[in-house]
């Protein structure tokens, strides 16, 4: 595999090169690349999830527990692994660093993940924040209506995305009375396994017809979905990073009812742009949820102060601004001959 | 063409009153029984272009005739035909004889060959003189009534286990017992006929199974029913099968038993020779006076199958390095690849004379095929040593040292990985700086505490064996006390700086400690100078490599066998620090 990247990399002749992942290379694709180009190209990589930093898929939730991990150490992480010692997650993480260290210049969606690997022991100086940019897109009609009270949850069905707290909480809105309603979009829940699947079926059954499960969409329909939604719920238990539904209920003015912790809490501002609830917790985000659809008002409030999230335009700029950066302190003399493809071309990316 | 049977039994007869007849006891070796008056006969054989290497003889008082001598004569190479056409076989050699000769004289026919077979120049035909050594020991010996293992029998004997450890050197299991009078005479003999008199010095082992089989008290003294322990036969034993055990009591009833199959599986014997330690509770007893000649036959053989077979250099070497870094890898090899990793970052490694050593043979293909890539993508050069057999850490060590270009040699853990760059300049300077004679860095575990911060001794009140205590094991690595350089008592071979001539001159880590465990406390006692330096800080990811409860069957050896070497200047080191 690293001999193929070599000859790519000496065949295409990068002037800059940027990455956003090393999976099925290893991280030692990082050090091939700086030896293969030297030392005068620079290299970014854009940190898209936690792998580095947790063995668990990146994560950062306990395996003991279930609950989020705040702090990694090769003890903590032997815990979550009892057949790995403490010293290989050790070695690995000195090991994963090593290969890190030839990157110049680190971009970060958000500032929780860039908060989050510069505690883990990245130079803070190459971590830079650099949310992921959206392109233009027309948004869905506001729906007509007195009662603001329709929700979507939009994701992949896990356990990790926090789907069944939602379905917990519409059952107690449902038993209370509350007019509420709730449309899921999603899929892979046939990867899941056996305990989650079955705990969904047994939620959906018993909201049913507050719930309707819609299973997997196309993104083209988006603009129907949230056409027929007020409110965006991401209920994730676990951090996230910048989740794109979050960007996407943005461009599309529908205000966030999110968990308060990690990427989430930082992209949706409570009681300013969307709402919080105690991440995991079904009771309070039935409780948020009650108190959002109760008031026109509020649902008003927030849409108007939802802000247009970070155009593709803009983020192209800049990236095109740090390589030029970056080229500069390599002593280059080598001005950027093309600018990056126009942000038309760029390819979606899909839900994680 | 080979002599018919008929042909060999006319010669037999036609020489049969004649003075003289002679026998090839090996290719090379050949007896001959002469009737003389003469008191120092000459063999008489025709040697053509061969000469004698060395003649032994014995004399038999015949009584009625000329007095018969025995001569065996060791060839400087194989016999000539001649002397060949004049032989008979042995079988008959020894019926005509020898086999009529008195006990006594038997005896000395039997002794006389194992002199053969001891004395140097060794005959080149080993094999064959022990086939023969083994034939003659059953045409001449007296042989006694069989044991029996019977409540009613109060004689009982039997042989449990023979671990050859060399030609010449055994360890012996079995047990003895006598309910009608104190044994005064235990003796193996091996195939060759070569005796061996346990009585003496054996370790007398409780073996309460075979006591409470024959439920009446028996009369061996004090001492226990069971036998164990090294001991060495005058003269070489290649033979598998063969082996007797005989007893003898104060009222002269004599016993044997045919002995068990040999084992020559070394690895197995020290596996067993070790577990034989859980029988005794100290280090100054006398079973380690068996433990530690056996183990250190085995370590030794060990040893010297385990020589070099291949070096690889990888890149450019440096140009006259100062330090050269010695590297063991057993077990496993990703070792390789997370140190480069680490030691990319740092100039100073690239002027490193950087040598790793491979003790797991069977890794050799699987290395050789990462090396060349690490090499490729971490661009540090180094060496690559491969043993032919697996030697243990002190040998793959003393290897690796053989094989150094630096003046100062670093001895370096696999697992152990530095926290920063320029390590290695700050050892070496003060090295230079200093009079050191080993030097140890801090070491740290996984989770910033201290794993090493120099060794001392402990040993329990009882006046037990002395064992190794880190200082400040499990403390967190800033703690103050940590953080003075000062000489210690020693410090741990995982990380340790030493002039390459001294070590040389030390005869570098002694190989009788079994595998990775003392041998670096041994080294720094054997020089008294030795000094940890704090500012150095490097991880130390210990106990991945060994099994747990091998190392634990292991460890009770190293630490008593350290204890008889080092007791009193591990006292005297002891009291100096504190």
């Amino acid at each position: 595999m690293i001999k193929y990247l070599r000859e790519f990399l000496l065949a295409t002749e990068p002037d800059v090169v940027h990455l956003q992942h090393t999976l099925f290379f290893g991280y030692d694709m990082l050090r091939e690349i700086r030896r293969t180009l030297g030392e005068d190209v620079p290299i970014l990589y854009t940190l898209h999830e936690f792998l580095p930093i947790c063995h668990r898929n990146g994560q950062l939730v306990r395996t003991t527990t279930e609950k989020p991990c705040r702090e990694e150490s090769p003890r903590r992480c032997h815990e979550c692994f009892p057949e790995v010692s403490p010293q290989a997650f050790f070695m690995r993480k000195r090991f994963i660093q090593s290969q890190m260290s030839v990157v110049d210049r680190f971009l970060a969606p958000s500032e929780f993940l860039r908060d989050r690997f510069v505690d883990w022991g990245l130079p803070p100086e190459k971590v830079v924040s650099e949310e992921y940019g959206r392109l233009p897109v027309t948004a869905a009609p506001t729906r007509d209506r007195r009662q603001r009270n329709r929700l979507v949850f939009i994701g992949q069905l896990s356990y990790f995305k926090g789907v069944n707290v939602l379905l917990k909480a519409m059952k107690r809105l449902q038993d209370d009375g509350v007019d509420v309603h709730l449309a899921v979009y999603g899929a892979n829940l046939e990867l899941q396994p056996d305990e989650f699947r079955e705990e969904f079926a047994a939620l959906l059954e018993a909201t049913k017809p507050t719930v309707d499960f819609e299973g997997e969409f196309n993104h083209d329909d988006l603009p129907a979905i949230m056409a027929d939604a007020d409110w965006v719920v991401v209920p994730s238990v676990w951090w996230e990073n910048s989740p794109l539904v979050i960007q996407e209920a943005a461009q599309h003015r529908r205000p966030v009812i999110a968990s308060d912790i990690g990427g989430m809490a930082e992209k949706v501002h409570d009681g300013v742009s969307g709402l919080h609830f105690k991440a995991a917790d079904p009771a309070s985000l039935a409780e948020t949820i009650a108190g959002a659809v109760s008031s026109r008002k509020l649902w008003d409030e927030l849409q108007r102060r939802i802000r247009p999230p970070y155009a593709m335009d803009e983020h192209v700029r800049s990236l095109t601004r740090q390589y030029k950066e970056l080229l500069a302190t390599k002593g280059s003399d080598d001005e950027l001959v093309k600018p990056p493809a126009p942000a038309t071309e760029i390819e979606d990316v899909r839900y994680a | 063409m080979p002599e018919t049977e008929v042909e060999a039994r006319e010669r037999v007869e036609a020489s049969e009153g004649a003075p003289r007849l002679a026998t090839l006891l090996a290719a090379d070796v050949v007896a001959v029984h002469l009737e003389t008056e003469e008191a120092e006969p000459e063999p008489d054989v025709d040697l053509d272009e061969a000469a004698i290497a060395d003649l032994a003889r014995c004399r038999f008082e015949n009584g009625l005739g000329a007095p018969g001598h025995l001569l065996v004569a060791k060839l400087d190479r194989p016999a000539p035909e001649a002397l060949r056409a004049t032989c008979v076989d042995l079988r008959s050699f020894l019926r005509e004889r020898l086999a009529p000769l008195g006990r006594e004289d038997r005896e000395a026919a039997t002794e006389l060959l194992e002199e053969v077979a001891a004395s140097e120049p060794a005959s080149r035909d080993a094999v064959g003189l022990s086939a023969s050594r083994a034939l003659a020991r059953e045409g001449l010996r007296e042989p006694h009534p069989l044991s029996v293992v019977d409540r009613d029998e109060p004689q009982g004997l039997h042989f449990d286990s023979v671990l050859a450890l060399s030609e010449t050197g055994f360890y012996l299991r079995g047990w003895a017992r006598d309910g009608q009078a104190e044994p005064v005479r235990l003796t193996a003999i091996s195939p060759e006929g070569s005796r061996v008199e346990l009585l003496p010095r054996i370790y007398r082992d409780p073996r309460p199974d075979v006591d409470s089989f024959y439920e009446q008290p028996t009369r061996t003294g004090a001492d226990g029913t069971g036998f164990l322990g090294y001991c060495e036969t005058r003269a070489p034993s290649l033979l598998s099968t063969g082996w007797l055990l005989e007893m003898e009591n104060a009222l002269g009833v004599k016993r044997e038993v045919p002995g068990p199959q040999v084992s020559r599986d070394l690895l197995a014997a020290r596996s067993a020779i070790l577990s034989d330690l859980h029988k005794e509770r100290r280090w100054d007893t006398g079973l380690m006076d068996h433990v530690v000649p056996a183990i250190g036959l085995i370590q030794e053989r060990l040893e010297a199958a385990a020589q070099i077979e291949q070096v690889r250099q990888y890149g450019e070497p440096p140009e006259a390095p100062a330090v050269s870094i010695v590297v063991p890898l057993y077990g496993r090899i990703d070792f390789l690849e997370h140190q480069l990793a680490q030691f990319v970052h740092d100039p100073e490694m690239r002027e490193a004379d950087l040598i790793y050593v491979l003790d797991s043979p069977e890794l050799a293909p699987a290395l050789e095929s990462a090396a060349g890539q690490l090499f490729e993508l971490y661009g540090l050069p180094f060496r690559v040593a491969t043993l032919s057999q697996n030697g243990g850490y002190s040998v793959a060590n003393n290897r690796g040292a053989s094989l150094a270009q630096g003046r100062l040699l670093l001895l370096l853990n696999s697992d152990v990985l530095p926290d920063e760059p320029g390590w290695l300049g700050t050892m070496t300077r003060f090295y230079d700086d200093h009079e050191v004679g080993a030097l140890g860095p801090k070491l740290l575990f996984e989770d910033d505490t201290l794993q090493h911060a120099g060794i001392r001794f402990q040993r329990p009140p009882d006046g037990g064996a002395w064992e190794n205590e880190h200082y400040f094991k499990g403390l967190h690595r800033d703690l103050p006390a940590a953080n003075e350089i000062r000489q210690v008592p020693a410090v741990s071979g995982a990380c340790l700086m030493i002039d390459r001539e001294l070590y040389d001159e030390l005869g570098g880590l002694r190989g009788m400690f079994v595998q990775g465990d003392y041998e670096d406390t041994d080294l720094c006692l054997r020089r008294r100078e030795t000094w940890y330096l704090p500012e150095v800080e490097l991880y130390h990811l210990e106990g991945q490599s060994y099994a747990l409860e091998t190392r634990h069957a292991m460890s009770r050896y190293n630490v008593w066998l350290h204890t008889r070497l080092w007791d009193a200047e591990i006292e005297a080191a002891m009291a100096e620090v504190e």
